[in-house]
């Protein structure tokens, strides 16, 4: 195996990770993948990815490196940071903290420091330097709206949480990077189910305020119907990182969004929620007349813990562009949004993660009023 | 036969001599007296074939002959082998489509070719293009399929704690396979009510009359539905129908798509196929809110029994609306037995700001709103836009009032009376809406409203013209009198928090944005544009700017 065909990705245990790993695999690519603790690597389909630990894979083969992005040298002990060093010829950097609400420190410690271990490794000095291709987020646009481009970074926007500024300063990073290491960026979207079955392994992100939405935990949100969620599939994300990374030579140099066709709407939502019965839909309240104040408190401890962090997704309407990523790889997916949304939805209810909401505090308090009579009727039966 | 060869051709000669018969025709004597059953009474029905092809009435021509009554059909030959070529279509797409076929096209096949020939034999061969064996093959299949399909409802209902669904869906199931099984031995008189003598004529139909009288005559009181249910499937799967054996597993409930849930205020509201919109009582919308699709039923309803005691039975009642479908395992639908549209609730008015209003006499499961879908949107929208735009007014008027500025004041009020009778007008159903200055003279159009009120109405009408500040706030007052019957008769006053705060302002214009919402999914008529500008927000105009608290709860 030359040095040219392994490939180290990092991330490797993530929903995206994974499937980008089985990819190169399969596209016949030795690849290391690094993980932070002996995990196992899951396809989104619920499979074991078959890995070993052997330090050179073969080609097709998957070997594991356990590793840490926050550390000097990926935290690997000098003579295995050799050894990789010297095999590896692309790293596709996909590790990343992407559910929100986390501590800001957290943020900066594995998405932006972590970005900066991997530029470290990528351009050392103990060779030629290693081409990358990072794994970003079309949401380093922040809280613009309208159009945005793929050679757009810095427009001054403002960031609707840590999670979008990290990613943002990590892209960053790359990009000043990019003058002496040949780099590629794909920003996908807002990750969701594959795009025939609507299946995903971890429900993250988008999925859990929709399952607060879902479950009436939150009965109203500040939102604009016409605001836009890029919903893109897990599937067609991994396809567009794998194409970069395989062909490198034609993508170096560019940022390609892995989005979706077509940004599903809030009214989108609001009219497919209303096809099944057991999900809510909130109250989509212009922003001007939402008072945070009058939630009742539990309502509005899940607004201040979920819903908060993805305000701005409710008010923002924003189209990105992928004219790169399509003349890339020659096609879009080919979705459409409602139908799309529903299979979505209908596998989350399926599998259980929505439609079965656990009973809400009243109910559980009514439920065991309800016991506790008939537990006192009981005893005063057995009495007598 | 009941009739003699000789009576029936001095019948036929004599219904000739009444009716225009074409030239040359063919004769067939049908029914129940060609299979050979029938009494005194039944009547004595003749097919006459004319040659060639032309349209003739469906309906007999009726005759009263020496005490019998006689039908003479007439048909073109080319007519009867077009309609036995449709069922032959039918039923080689299989029996699902077969159980949908018109029915009365299968009989007039099976009548034809099981009838006694009485002229021109050829004549008749030409129109029998099914042979006697493939009718009857066909009728079996037919009554199989919807024997199946009963069977499975049977189930369904026994399942959903519906007895008496149950029992009657059992029951038709048994007849129906009985009229499959003797159809197999060339019984295929499609009617039902010569079953007895078809099973006796059927070879080895003895002991399955005794099994099927047995099953049949059991009281639905006598016995526990599930187990009757179970006894009549198990019959049925050793008459050969199957696919339908007691195991209620094989049923999940399926959701329709174009069935629709839209709470407004606080009740639930089902629009179906974009048309009807049915409101729902308490309980009922607690069961279609606990309804778990597409898994095993016995899942749905235990799922549906944990969340309260009784709820699974609405779910027979939404089936029969069709608010939702069944599907047996593999995936073939289970149409109910039949399925219905309950009558407009008597409700005046319509509706409120909480939706649709129950009927006066209480407040069924389910009920069927009197207006159209989108009409009744429309009319949502525009009550809720009248008391925002009364509050609106009222606020100028008050303004006026202050300043002594008349003409402003004078328009004002006339705001506010023609807001507060469109509103009364709206809540009745009266879409779409006469114009602002028009609304006060069509209040007559709504039966029952207070006279005195109206007596105020056109008062006001007449001269709103304040020379004072005294009689500018008896003017006020008035209008204010009649805003409050307004209010009441809308029910808008009961209303959890009336339109004096801030709180309760907020809280109108969130039901407001309900009825956005489910107006903007019909595309409804908007009262105002401001209204449908609640949905493009996003857009060009300024948005709202995300507050810092995303940040400070990170």
């Amino acid at each position: 195996v030359t040095r040219r065909e392994s490939v180290l990705v990092t991330g490797a245990t993530g929903v995206v990770g994974v499937e980008i790993v089985a990819r190169l695999a399969r596209a016949g690519r030795p690849v290391l993948a690094l993980i932070h603790r002996n995990q196992q690597l899951t396809l989104n389909n619920g499979r074991r990815l078959s890995t070993s630990s052997a330090p050179d894979p073969q080609a097709g083969a998957v070997s594991c490196v356990q590793g840490d992005l926050t550390q000097p040298g990926l935290g690997l002990d000098p003579a295995d940071y050799q050894r990789l060093r010297s095999q590896i010829g692309l790293v596709v950097h996909s590790a990343a903290v992407v559910d929100f609400g986390r501590p800001r420190e957290l943020y900066e410690t594995v998405n932006v420091e972590g970005t900066s271990r991997v530029l470290e490794f990528c351009q050392d000095g103990l060779g030629a330097p290693v081409p990358l291709v990072h794994v970003s987020t079309a949401y380093v646009a922040g809280q613009r709206r309208g159009a945005i481009y793929e050679r757009e970074l810095d427009e001054g926007q403002r960031f609707a949480n840590y999670y979008e500024e990290s990613k943002f300063q990590a892209e960053g990073l790359v990009r000043d990077a990019a003058g002496s290491l040949p780099a590629a960026i794909v920003r996908p979207s807002i990750v969701v189910g594959a795009s025939r079955s609507g299946a995903i392994r971890d429900f993250k992100v988008i999925y859990t305020v929709l399952k607060t939405l879902t479950e009436g935990r939150v009965r109203s949100i500040p939102a604009h119907y016409g605001a836009t969620l890029d919903l893109v599939p897990i599937d067609w994300v991994a396809d567009v990182v794998t194409s970069v990374a395989l062909r490198f030579n034609e993508a170096v140099g560019q940022t390609f969004h892995a989005v979706g066709t077509e940004a599903i709407t809030l009214r989108d939502l609001s009219d497919v929620l209303a096809e099944y019965p057991s999900l809510q839909a909130p109250r989509f309240l212009p922003p001007e007349i939402f008072d945070l104040d009058r939630l009742p408190p539990l309502e509005r401890k899940y607004y201040d813990r979920i819903v908060s962090l993805y305000e701005s997704y409710f008010t923002c309407r924003m189209s990105f562009r992928d004219d790169a990523t399509a003349k890339f790889m020659g096609s879009r997916p080919q979705l459409r949004r409602k139908p799309f949304l529903r299979r979505l939805l209908d596998y989350a209810i399926r599998v259980g993660f929505l439609g079965r909401p656990l009973p809400g505090v009243e109910e559980v308090l009514a439920d065991l009023a309800a016991k506790e009579s008939a537990g006192s009727t009981r005893a005063v039966a057995a009495g007598a | 036969m009941i009739l003699s060869e000789d009576r029936i051709r001095y019948l036929l000669a004599e219904a000739l001599k009444l009716v225009d018969a074409p030239e040359g025709c063919g004769v067939v004597l049908e029914g129940s007296i060609a299979e050979g059953f029938g009494n005194e009474t039944s009547d004595v029905d003749f097919l006459l074939l004319e040659p060639g092809d032309h349209y003739h009435p469906t309906m007999p021509s009726i005759l009263f002959i020496d005490g019998a009554r006689v039908e003479v059909r007439l048909r073109a030959v080319e007519e009867a082998r077009r309609q036995a070529a449709e069922v032959s279509r039918v039923a080689q797409a299989g029996p699902g489509h077969l159980a949908g076929i018109d029915q009365w096209h299968l009989d007039r096949c099976q009548r034809l070719v099981r009838g006694l020939v009485l002229e021109n034999p050829e004549l008749v061969d030409q129109a029998r293009l099914l042979k006697r064996e493939e009718v009857s093959r066909i009728v079996a299949t037919y009554f199989g399929e919807v024997a199946r399909r009963s069977a499975r409802n049977a189930l369904l209902m026994a399942t959903l704690g519906e007895v008496d669904e149950a029992v009657a869906a059992a029951r038709a199931a048994l007849l129906q396979g009985v009229k499959s099984w003797v159809a197999e031995r060339d019984e295929a008189y499609l009617e039902y009510k010569w079953i007895r003598h078809q099973l006796e004529r059927a070879p080895d139909g003895h002991a399955v009359q005794e099994r099927f009288a047995a099953l049949d005559s059991k009281g639905a009181e006598l016995v526990d539905a599930g187990l009757y249910v179970a006894e009549c499937l198990q019959f049925l799967g050793e008459l050969g129908i199957d696919d339908c054996e007691p195991d209620a597993k094989s049923i999940s409930l399926v959701r329709d798509r174009e069935v629709t849930t839209w709470p407004l205020g606080s009740r639930v509201h089902v629009v179906r196929h974009r048309r009807d919109v049915m409101a729902l009582g308490e309980r009922a919308a607690r069961a279609w809110r606990s309804i778990v699709f597409d898994v095993p039923l016995p899942e749905s309803v235990a799922y549906l029994d944990e969340q309260g005691a009784g709820l699974r039975t609405h779910v027979g009642e939404f089936f029969r609306l069709r608010l939702l479908t069944a599907r047996w395992r593999g995936g073939a639908e289970i149409p109910p037995r039949s399925s219905y549209t309950p009558p407009p609730a008597a409700a005046r008015p319509v509706v409120s700001l909480d939706g649709a209003v129950a009927p006066a006499d209480g407040e069924p499961d389910v009920w069927l709103v009197p207006l159209p879908a989108d009409r009744f949107a429309s009319a949502g929208m525009a009550l809720s836009w009248a008391n925002l735009m009364i509050e609106n007014a009222r606020e100028d008027a008050m303004g006026a009032l202050g300043r002594e500025q008349w003409r402003v004041f004078e328009t004002a009020v006339r705001r506010m009376l023609g807001h507060a009778c469109r509103a009364l007008l709206t809540a009745y159903g009266v879409f779409p809406l006469p114009a602002l200055e028009e609304a006060p003279l069509r209040l007559g159009v709504v039966s029952g409203l207070p006279r005195d009120m109206l007596d105020s109405v056109a008062r006001l009408q007449r001269d709103m013209r304040p020379s004072d500040r005294e009689r500018a706030t008896a003017l006020l007052d008035e209008v204010e009198r009649v805003v409050q019957v307004a209010r009441d008769k809308t029910e808008t006053s009961l209303f959890p928090a009336s339109f004096a705060s801030a709180d309760g302002w907020r809280q109108t214009m969130e039901i407001g944005c309900d009825w956005v919402r489910l107006g903007a999914y019909l595309d409804s008529q908007f009262p105002v544009d401001e209204a449908r500008d609640l949905l493009a927000g996003g857009g060009p105009q300024p948005t709202f700017r995300t507050s810092d608290t995303a940040l400070a709860a990170a």
